[in-house]
C-alpha cells in the first residue's frame, strides 16, 4: 500500500507564534531550580536559531547579545536600527520564566515615555503594550521576547525620534 | 567574584556613601538601583558617573569596576542652578 503523505506544515501554521515555534523552550525552570541548566541551554539554542533566521532569511541581524555569566541570567549587547546601534541590557529575574525578561535600552529610553518602573532595573522598556492579549507564557524564550517586544519597541521609538527630527 | 562598589551621593550636603558588595557579573544598573533604594532615592532620576564626571552607560559591575570602584551619584533636582553671576560679568 503506498504511503499517504500528508502535509502538516503550512495548513497548521496560521499565526506568527506557530511559525516561530523554534523559539520556544521545553524546560520550565527558574534560575534557582536544578533544571535551570537545561533551560539556559535551550535559551541559548533559541537565540542562536533566531540569529541564524535573521542573518540568512531577513538579512538583518538587528541584535547582538552575550551572557555576562555562566548562569545566563544577565545579558548585555546591542540593538541596531537604521544604521545606528544602542546598548541593551536584559535581566532574567528569579521568577523567570513565569514573568517575562526585563529589558533596558538606556539611550533610547531617554527619548520616550514608553517605559515602566522595574524593581531590578529602575526603569525598563514598556512591553506587552502593543498586544491585544498577554502572550507570554513559561515556554516563551528570551529570543521570542526579543522578536515580539524589543524589536517592535525599538522600531516604534526610532520612528518617533526620526519623526521629531531627533535622529 | 564579589566586588565592592562605593556609591557617593555627591549632590547631597553630607555626601552620604552606600557601599555594596556585589557579584561582578551583575548588571551595574541593578547595583545602582539597589544603592539608590538604600539611600531612599529613585534611581530613575539619578545619574551615575565615574569620578571626573564621565557617565556610566551600563555594562556589568566587573566592567565598571575596571575603571573605578568609586561611583559618583548626582541628583539633578538637588544640584540646582548656577551661582548668581556678578553683574559686571554680564557687561560687554
Amino acid at each position: 500500500m503506498p504511503l499517504r503523505i500528508r502535509d502538516y506544515g503550512e495548513a497548521h501554521l496560521k499565526t506568527d507564534d506557530d511559525l516561530f515555534y523554534f523559539l520556544q523552550c521545553a524546560t520550565v525552570a527558574t534560575p534557582k531550580d536544578p533544571g535551570w541548566g537545561d533551560r539556559a541551554a535551550e535559551e541559548v539554542y533559541a537565540l542562536d536559531r533566531f540569529a541564524e533566521y535573521l542573518r540568512f532569511l531577513e538579512k538583518d541581524e538587528w541584535f547582538a547579545l552575550r551572557a555576562t555569566s555562566a548562569s545566563k541570567t544577565r545579558w548585555t549587547g546591542k540593538v541596531r536600527r537604521g544604521g545606528r546601534e544602542w546598548d541593551v541590557e536584559l535581566v532574567l529575574k528569579d521568577a523567570y520564566p513565569h514573568v517575562p525578561p526585563a529589558c533596558r535600552i538606556p539611550e533610547l529610553m531617554h527619548y520616550t515615555d514608553r517605559k515602566v518602573d522595574d524593581a531590578s532595573l529602575g526603569l525598563r522598556i514598556c512591553d506587552m503594550h502593543m498586544e491585544k492579549n498577554y502572550w507570554w507564557d513559561e515556554h516563551a524564550s528570551l529570543a521570542l521576547y526579543l522578536k515580539r517586544e524589543v524589536s517592535y519597541w525599538v522600531q516604534s521609538v526610532v520612528k518617533d525620534m526620526r519623526g521629531k527630527g531627533w535622529l | 567574584m564579589p566586588i565592592t562598589l562605593r556609591f557617593i551621593f555627591i549632590s547631597e550636603a553630607d555626601k552620604p556613601t552606600v557601599t555594596l558588595k556585589i557579584p561582578e557579573d551583575m548588571l551595574f544598573q541593578e547595583a545602582f538601583v539597589l544603592a539608590a533604594k538604600r539611600q531612599g532615592k529613585d534611581a530613575g532620576i539619578l545619574t551615575a558617573t565615574y569620578p571626573g564626571g564621565s557617565p556610566i552607560a551600563g555594562g556589568t559591575v566587573g566592567e565598571v569596576s575596571e575603571k573605578s570602584t568609586n561611583i559618583h551619584v548626582i541628583d539633578p533636582s538637588i544640584v540646582g542652578g548656577l551661582p548668581a553671576l556678578d553683574s559686571g560679568a554680564l557687561t560687554v
